[in-house]
C-alpha cells in the first residue's frame, strides 16, 4: 500500500503543474487584452497610456511568458516591488502559488482571490454538496431497484426516463424549470437569486425558508443531470453484481431476499461508485457556471466566467487551479479506495 | 468491412440498433441537405433569360460536397444492410467530390447575395422555393418575436397588430405597428405554418435557423467524434499494447484531461475560435482533444487483454511484425468498444458544444447553433422549448446508437434483451 501511495503522490505534483501551465497558455493565448476590458477602473474614466503601461508592468505582462509564469508559481515576487533577489524593491517578497498566496484581482486591486473565492465557495460548495447528496440519495435505491427488477413494466419506464434525462443538455432543463415553475409558469418557486429582496429582515426561520425555496430549482437543475447518470451506473454494476456466484451461494444457503440483495449484491455493487462520486465533481463545478448564470446566482462558477469575459488572468488561473488541485485530490482518493479494496490493483 | 458489419450486426437481429443509426443518418443528412431545406433564394427560378438554380448556385464549393454527400448518408442504414454495400460506400463519395469539383470548374465560385435580395428581384417570374422559404439571415422587421404562427396568440391584423394583445411581448415596450410584408414565395401573413417555430428578435424564422444551427451543432459533434476517435486509437493503442512507461504517461495525460472542467473548454475555445464558420472546426478540434480519454480507456483496456491472446501468440509465432499484429489482428477484435465510446462520445460533445454556445462563446452572428439559439431568447418559451427539443433529440439519437451497439456486442447481454 505504501508503495503505491508514493507511486501516485509523486506524480500529482507534475499533473497538477501541467494543468497549470496550459491553463495559463490558453489565457495568454486569448485573444482581448485585461488593460483594455471596460471598466476595469470606473472612477478614473478611459484610461491613459500612461495607466495602460504601468497596469501592464504591475501584472508583469510586458514580461515574457516564462518569467508570467514563474511569477504565477511563485515562490518568488518577480514584480518590480517584489523579492530583492530578482531585482525588486523587496517590498512585498513572497507571492504565487508555493507561496499559498493567489494575489488580488486585475479588476479591482483591493479585492483578494483567496478572500472572494472563500465568499464564492460559500455559496457554490452547499449548493454542489446538496445536489451531489441529493442525486446520491436517489441513484443509488433507483439504480437498485431497477437492476433487481429488470425487465418490468415500471423498471421499463424508469429506464426510459433516465436515458433522456442523461441526455437532454442540463441548461436546458435548467431554463425549461424556469419557465414552468418561474413567474411566466405556475409561479411557484423564485427563480432569481438565493434570497428575496428585503431577506435581511425576515427572522431566523423564515430567512432559512426563504433561503429553502431560493434553492430547490437550482439543486434540482445541478443534480437531475448526475442523478441519471449515476443511477445507469448503478444499474449496470448492479446487474453484474446479481450475475455473480457469491450470490447464488447467498440465496443458495437460504438467506432473505432482502440480505442477499443488500448486503450482498448492492455492497460489492457500490465499489465502483466511489470513483463515479469522484467523476461527477468535474461535472457539478462545470454545471454550476451555467446553473449561477441561469439563476443569478453569486457563486464561484460565476465569478470565474465573469473573470474569462473580462479577462482577469488572475482570477481565471486561481480558480482552474483550485478546481482542478481539488479534482486531482479526489482522483486519487478514489484510487486509494479503490486499491485499498483491491489488492490486484495495488500490487499491479 | 467484414469486421464493421459483425460490430452492427444484421437489421432482424438488432431492429433497435438500426432505428437509432436510421435516426442519426436521417439527422445528418437533413443537415447536410440544409440549403434545399430552408433558403430564402428560391430553388428554381424561370426568368426570360433562361432557367436558374439561386440556392445551388449560392454554395461555396465545400458546401456543394456535402450537399451531394447527403443522399448517401441517409441511406446509409440500406448500403450497410446490402450486399453490394462496398462499392457504393466508397463510390458515392468518389464520384461526389468529382461532381463537386466539375462543378467548380464549370459554374465558377458561389456568388454572394444579401439575405432577402432574391425574393425581391423576383418580380413575377415563376419559382419553386425550398419547404422553409426563409433563409437563416433573412429578416422579418415586421414580426420580431412573434409566437409560432399555428397559435391562436400570433395572429396579426391588418394593420400590424396582435389580434388577441396590446401589447407584444418585446420587454414590455410597445412597437409602433407596422403591416407584415409578405415576401414572393411565403406562406400569407396568418398562415399557420408562415414561422412553424416562431420568430426571434430581429424577426428571423427559428424553424429556419434551428435547421441551420443543428447542421452546425452536428457537424461539431460528428467532427470531434472523429477527432476523439484517432487521437484515443493511437494513444490508447500505444499505451495497451507498449505498456510500461507509454501505459504511464498516457494515464497521467487521461487523469490531467479529466481535471478540465467545462469551462477551461469555453477558455480554450475563446483562444482558439476564430470568426466565421472556421468556428465550427476548431470547437470540434478542441472538444475532440478533450474527448479521447473514452475511447483511450477502453482501447488500452482492450489490449491489455488481447496481448496476451493465443491468436496473437500465434501471429507472433508466425514472424508477423508487430504494426500488423496490431492492424490486423488486435484492432479489429477491439473495433466494438471503440465504436461504442465514438458514439457516446458524439452525443456528449453536442451538449458541450451546446453549453459552450448558451454561454456565449460558440458560434458568432450570423452562423449559429442549437445552444446559441436558446441563448438568443431565454424568456421567450418558443426559443427555448424548439432548438433544445431538437438537440435532444440529436443526442438521444447518438447515444441510443451507443447503448445498442454496446448491449449488441457484449455476449452476457446479447439476447437477453435490455
Amino acid at each position: 500500500m505504501g508503495a503505491y501511495l508514493r507511486r501516485r503522490l509523486a506524480w500529482l505534483l507534475p499533473s497538477f503543474l501541467g494543468i497549470t501551465l496550459i491553463v495559463f497558455l490558453a489565457v495568454r493565448l486569448a485573444p482581448g487584452d485585461p488593460a483594455l476590458r471596460e471598466g476595469f477602473d470606473p472612477s478614473s474614466g478611459a484610461p491613459s497610456a500612461a495607466d495602460l503601461e504601468r497596469f501592464r508592468s504591475e501584472h508583469l505582462l510586458d514580461r515574457p511568458l516564462l518569467v508570467q509564469y514563474l511569477h504565477f508559481l511563485g515562490p518568488f515576487d518577480l514584480s518590480p516591488r517584489g523579492q530583492r533577489w530578482f531585482g525588486g524593491s523587496g517590498e512585498h517578497p513572497w507571492s504565487g502559488l508555493l507561496a499559498l498566496d493567489l494575489g488580488t484581482e486585475f479588476r479591482r486591486p483591493h479585492v483578494h482571490i483567496a478572500q472572494e473565492l472563500g465568499r464564492r465557495l460559500a455559496v457554490t460548495a452547499p449548493l454542489a454538496l446538496c445536489a451531489g447528496l441529493f442525486a446520491f440519495a436517489i441513484a443509488i435505491p433507483l439504480g437498485a431497484w431497477s437492476a433487481v427488477r429488470r425487465g418490468h413494466k415500471r423498471e421499463r419506464g424508469v429506464a426510459l426516463l433516465l436515458f433522456t434525462l442523461h441526455s437532454i443538455p442540463g441548461f436546458w432543463l435548467a431554463l425549461l424549470l424556469v419557465l414552468g415553475f418561474g413567474a411566466s409558469g405556475l409561479s411557484w418557486l423564485p427563480v432569481l437569486g438565493l434570497h428575496s429582496a428585503g431577506a435581511s429582515e425576515l427572522s431566523g426561520w423564515e430567512w432559512t425558508l426563504d433561503l429553502v425555496r431560493h434553492s430547490i430549482l437550482p439543486v434540482l437543475a445541478l443534480a437531475l443531470g448526475s442523478l441519471a447518470y449515476l443511477a445507469r451506473q448503478v444499474r449496470g454494476s448492479m446487474l453484474e453484481a446479481l450475475a455473480q456466484e457469491y450470490v447464488i451461494t447467498a440465496r443458495s444457503k437460504g438467506l432473505p431476499e432482502r440480505v442477499v440483495i443488500l448486503r450482498h449484491a448492492l455492497r460489492n455493487a457500490l465499489l465502483p461508485t466511489i470513483t463515479l462520486a469522484v467523476m461527477i465533481l468535474p461535472a457539478l463545478v462545470g454545471g454550476s457556471v451555467i446553473v449561477e448564470t441561469i439563476f443569478g446566482i453569486p457563486g464561484m462558477g460565476r465569478y470565474a466566467y465573469e473573470a474569462l469575459l473580462e479577462r482577469d488572468y488572475a482570477v481565471i488561473q486561481a480558480v482552474t487551479a483550485l478546481s482542478a488541485f481539488v479534482t486531482l485530490l479526489a482522483l486519487l482518493f478514489a484510487d486509494v479506495c479503490y486499491a485499498w479494496a483491491d489488492p490486484r490493483i495495488r500490487h499491479g | 468491412m467484414a469486421e464493421l458489419r459483425r460490430v452492427i450486426g444484421s437489421w432482424r437481429e438488432r431492429p433497435g440498433l438500426w432505428a437509432a443509426l436510421a435516426l442519426v443518418c436521417a439527422l445528418h443528412a437533413l443537415g447536410a441537405a440544409a440549403p434545399l431545406v430552408a433558403n430564402d433564394a428560391p430553388l428554381w427560378m424561370g426568368t426570360p433569360a433562361g432557367w436558374r438554380w439561386p440556392a445551388l448556385e449560392q454554395l461555396e464549393g465545400g458546401e456543394r460536397f456535402v450537399l451531394l454527400l447527403a443522399p448517401w448518408i441517409l441511406a446509409a442504414p440500406l448500403w450497410a444492410a446490402s450486399r453490394w454495400r462496398a462499392r457504393i460506400a466508397l463510390g458515392w463519395p468518389a464520384l461526389a467530390l468529382l461532381v463537386a469539383l466539375l462543378w467548380q470548374l464549370l459554374a465558377g465560385p458561389h456568388v454572394f447575395i444579401p439575405a432577402g435580395e432574391w425574393k425581391r428581384e423576383l418580380g413575377g417570374a415563376p419559382a419553386l422555393f425550398a419547404p422553409i422559404p426563409f433563409g437563416q439571415s433573412e429578416t422579418n422587421p415586421s414580426e420580431p418575436w412573434r409566437p409560432p404562427t399555428w397559435l391562436a396568440s400570433s395572429k396579426i391584423d391588418e394593420q400590424g397588430r396582435y389580434e388577441q394583445r396590446a401589447v407584444p411581448s418585446s420587454g414590455g415596450l410597445e412597437l409602433p405597428a407596422s403591416r407584415v410584408e409578405v415576401r414572393a414565395g411565403e406562406p400569407a401573413r396568418n398562415a399557420p405554418l408562415r414561422h412553424a417555430l416562431g420568430t426571434d428578435a430581429q424577426g428571423r424564422d427559428l424553424f429556419a435557423r434551428v435547421v441551420w444551427g443543428a447542421r452546425n451543432s452536428l457537424t461539431v459533434g460528428l467532427a470531434s467524434a472523429l477527432v476523439a476517435l484517432v487521437l484515443g486509437t493511437l494513444l490508447g493503442g500505444l499505451a495497451g499494447w507498449r505498456g510500461g512507461r507509454a501505459d504511464v504517461l498516457v494515464s497521467r495525460a487521461i487523469e490531467l484531461v479529466l481535471c478540465f472542467p467545462l469551462l477551461f473548454a469555453v477558455l480554450l475555445v475563446m483562444s482558439v475560435g476564430g470568426g466565421g464558420s472556421a468556428a465550427v472546426w476548431t470547437i470540434a478540434l478542441v472538444l475532440g482533444l478533450s474527448g479521447w480519454t473514452g475511447v483511450a480507456r477502453l482501447l488500452r483496456a482492450e489490449l491489455l487483454r488481447l496481448r496476451e491472446a493465443e491468436f496473437v501468440l500465434a501471429a507472433r509465432g508466425l514472424g508477423f511484425s508487430e504494426l500488423r499484429i496490431v492492424i490486423r489482428h488486435a484492432l479489429p477484435n477491439a473495433l466494438a468498444p471503440l465504436i461504442v465510446a465514438t458514439s457516446f462520445f458524439a452525443g456528449t460533445a453536442m451538449l458541450v458544444e451546446s453549453a459552450i454556445s448558451y454561454l456565449g462563446a460558440g458560434l458568432v452572428e450570423p452562423e449559429s447553433s442549437l445552444g446559441g439559439l436558446v441563448r438568443g431568447g431565454t424568456e421567450h418559451a418558443w426559443m427555448v422549448i424548439f432548438p433544445g427539443l431538437v438537440l435532444a433529440l440529436a443526442v438521444v439519437a447518438w447515444n441510443l446508437l451507443g447503448e445498442e451497439l454496446r448491449d449488441w456486442n457484449d455476449p452476457r447481454l446479447r439476447g437477453g434483451g435490455a
